[in-house]
């Protein structure tokens, strides 16, 4: 068994995850064990829900109940979380280890960190001189772009595409998963100073993903969350308050179980009080252009100046 | 589309029933509805959030109407209006539904 640093955790597994840095025994544990095994027939268990893409593929698809679930991405993996024992069980559909390796660190283990968690948000995070900002928005908006941009700037990298948020009385806190950002070839070659070490992806993807060799980067408080909204004529950056800006974060909330009244009831609650007690929420409208990146750099510091 | 004037005194009485599958969350005096059932998301102006309130506590329409028209300094025919907006598109979203009406 291997100790790996995930979020402000350490988890422990016989499988190698290369994307992850090496946990530390003084780490808080998370009580979660990552085994390989076989796994019976997954059809035998109740469909609680299916995460389809936009043509109405099963991309993931949640069964089981109580306190046993299996998560399956058809073709990549199929998982089996046992919370009495709190027992991972990995079984590989196929044989790209990036692939598999890419649904658990970014889709499974995500989801079950919601059961113990505030709120794990699809967002890239940086930090710098005690301003942290999140960029949040659907696949391909930008995140992990805006997010190198920032590196190349001098921020440091909190997180790529899943960000812990825990939120007390007046501060917003926050971790990401593990320190490693997935960046298109195009915007991979364009950040070129962001390259760190080049591991491999998940081959259904042109993304790169690169580790960033700096420590896990945890408990920083959240000043901003930016909704991007790509393919904006102009740049424009708008403050938001209100329904619609509760529904676009809730959008972004990962979940195990979305049927789940009551923790989709909690999730709900912690969506509209991390928006009551972050000082920024704002929406970055502009265009999906390289070379835009520094003047919208530019607006956004200017906002927390 | 026709939205009847709607004065207390001379119609029926009109009972709704909110979803039972409805999860909300207000924020700055919006509100935000998931239906379970549907898995869709909705969202509520601030007249729309004090409706549902209203009809959480009772289902009577013409005492939640009445109640806003005390709240708001607005034109009974123009609030009538906005309600029957709400109320027709809640019910064709499946989140209330209208009992029979009683005289």
């Amino acid at each position: 068994m291997n100790s790996y640093a995930y979020f402000d955790g350490v988890l422990t597994s016989s499988l190698p995850l290369p994307e992850l840095l090496p946990g530390h025994s003084e780490g808080n544990s998370l009580a979660m064990r990552i085994q390989a095994g076989k796994l019976p027939d997954h059809l035998k268990s109740p469909l609680l829900h299916a995460w389809t893409d936009s043509k109405g593929t099963v991309e993931l698809e949640l069964r089981g109940g109580n306190s046993c679930y299996r998560l399956t991405a058809p073709g990549i993996v199929s998982t089996e979380i046992d919370y009495t024992t709190n027992r991972l069980t990995v079984m590989a559909l196929c044989d790209d280890e990036a692939m598999l390796r890419g649904q658990l660190l970014d889709q499974i283990l995500p989801r079950i960190m919601c059961e113990t968690s505030q709120l794990v948000l699809h967002a890239s995070c940086v930090t710098k001189g005690g301003t942290t900002i999140a960029f949040t928005g659907d696949s391909g908006a930008g995140k992990s772009t805006l997010a190198a941009y920032f590196q190349v700037l001098g921020w440091k990298l909190i997180a790529d595409d899943c960000l812990k948020i825990s939120v007390s009385d007046n501060e917003v806190s926050v971790c990401g998963a593990y320190p490693g950002l997935k960046l298109f070839a195009d915007s991979s070659e364009r950040l070129s100073s962001v390259h760190a070490v080049q591991l491999p992806t998940a081959r259904h993807t042109d993304k790169r993903r690169t580790r960033q060799t700096t420590q896990q980067l945890t408990g920083h408080s959240l000043n901003a969350i930016i909704f991007l909204d790509p393919g904006a004529s102009t740049l424009q950056i708008e403050q938001r308050r209100g329904a619609d800006v509760l529904l676009e974060v809730f959008g972004q909330t990962f979940a195990l179980n979305p049927g789940d009244l009551k923790a989709t009831s909690d999730r709900l609650q912690d969506a509209r009080r991390l928006l009551e007690t972050i000082p920024y929420s704002l929406t970055l409208s502009y265009l999906h252009n390289y070379d835009a990146l520094p003047g919208i750099a530019d607006k956004l510091l200017k906002y927390f100046r | 589309m026709f939205i009847a004037h709607y004065d207390p005194s001379m119609s029926a009485t009109r009972h709704l029933t909110l979803s039972s599958k409805a999860i909300t969350q207000e924020i700055n005096g919006e509100m935000v509805i998931l239906d379970m059932g549907s898995e869709e998301y909705f969202s509520l102006n601030e007249v729309g959030c004090k409706l549902w309130r209203l009809l959480e506590s009772n289902s009577d329409l013409s005492v939640a109407v009445a109640s806003l028209l005390e709240q708001y300094d607005v034109d009974s025919k123009q609030l009538s209006g906005d309600v029957e907006s709400v109320v027709t598109e809640l019910k064709r979203v499946g989140l209330l539904s209208e009992l029979p009406a009683t005289t």
